[in-house]
């Protein structure tokens, strides 16, 4: 990783929320010249702000003032729960010196492309666990572990530094 | 997205987020009271006496107009930056003249570099400025048949090559690799399979 350089890293939630609020300040916009245009006798609707104002006037504490006070403590709670988030990682840094970073995906891609490449392999899949890269394969021999667990480290050479786990799931042939 | 515009959408949020649920306590502590003590019933009065008056319409759609820009210009600052172009070279510029790059051709150039010895597709290349660092950034999509090892050395070249081009060492090359499925991959190196 070069110093100074912040790791790659996805949009943050955040950024979700302000194109919202973006878009609301734009609809602001959109009512408060509507309302002048009403008030101009340009247009002859009713103003939007004025009817909300008649709709609100003399409500009581009801039911409805209950869902929506939960429903704005909750929306109100996720939005500082997306403020505060950190971006999403894309990428793992990789061990060399180099400025090279790997997707999650695409370790796993090539675990499973290298397992597949093994001979005797009939299929495999890949997953991360605990900060191990576990790699499953059929395969109809009892000894195919160590030769992908070879296979896969030598595809994922420089790439990771995880640990990787091969399990074999053993594939009975009709004969 | 610059680290200015990162802290404007989450100061904005933080904002906004406190007064969605402050209304929403309030709310509930008018049904409630358990803090305060509020009016039975909800009277809008004063609010259409201000929305009555003369100034009021021309004062909210001022206000709301220029709330708009802004959110306009807030949604568009979103948008992807393009990459960076040309660039000063303070080692080889003084007061007589200066050396322009264009960044943008050193990323392609670089790019089709790495992609031509690797199973590594559609590199594309581009210049980002973080801080006072221009980032050469190479992203492509690994094949799921390739050999680390291969991919680090020629990405060691690729640094290699930008840090003698640039030896100022505010030019750095940094390469972000993939893997989408949806694109097919070069055909399998060996192994017959089981049958």
């Amino acid at each position: 990783m070069t110093a100074g350089v912040s790791a790659p890293a996805g949009r943050p939630a955040a950024s979700g929320v302000a194109l919202v609020l973006g878009v609301a300040l734009v609809g602001v916009a959109v009512v408060s010249v509507h309302d002048l245009a009403v008030d101009q006798g340009w247009a002859t609707d009713p103003s939007w702000t004025g009817s909300l104002l008649d709709r609100l006037d003399g409500l009581t504490a009801g039911a409805g003032v209950v869902a929506a006070g939960i429903a704005l403590t909750v929306v109100g709670v996720l939005v500082l729960v997306a403020a505060v988030k950190p971006a999403p990682r894309t990428h793992e840094a990789t061990p060399g010196g180099a400025d090279l970073w790997v997707t999650p995906h695409a370790v796993r891609a090539l675990a499973v492309g290298a397992a597949e490449d093994t001979t005797g392999v009939e299929s495999a899949r890949a997953r991360h666990r605990r900060g191990r890269l576990s790699v499953t394969v059929q395969s109809d021999r009892p000894d195919a572990d160590s030769a992908v667990e070879a296979s896969v480290r030598e595809s994922l050479a420089g790439l990771t530094t995880r640990d990787i786990v091969v399990t074999t799931e053993k594939v009975k042939h009709d004969s | 997205m610059t680290r200015r515009l990162a802290a404007i959408d989450r100061i904005a949020s933080s904002v906004v987020g406190l007064g969605l649920a402050a209304a929403g306590v309030a709310l509930l502590d008018w049904r409630y009271r358990w803090l305060g003590t509020w009016d039975d019933t909800l009277s809008t009065a004063r609010l259409d006496d201000v929305r009555s008056s003369v100034w009021w319409p021309w004062t909210f759609a001022a206000a709301g107009i220029v709330l708009g820009a802004l959110g306009l210009l807030w949604i568009l600052s979103h948008a992807p930056r393009p990459g960076e172009r040309a660039v000063r070279l303070p080692g080889a510029s003084d007061r007589t003249g200066s050396v322009r790059v264009d960044l943008h051709d050193v990323a392609k150039a670089i790019a089709a570099d790495l992609e031509a010895p690797t199973r590594v597709t559609h590199v594309r290349g581009t210049a980002r400025r973080h801080g006072r660092t221009h980032v050469i950034e190479l992203r492509g999509q690994l094949d799921p048949h390739v050999t680390g090892g291969d991919i680090e050395s020629v990405a060691a070249r690729c640094a290699h090559d930008v840090s003698d081009a640039f030896p100022d060492g505010h030019t750095v090359c940094r390469v972000l690799l993939g893997h989408d499925r949806r694109r097919r991959g070069l055909p399998r190196a060996s192994a017959p399979r089981v049958r």
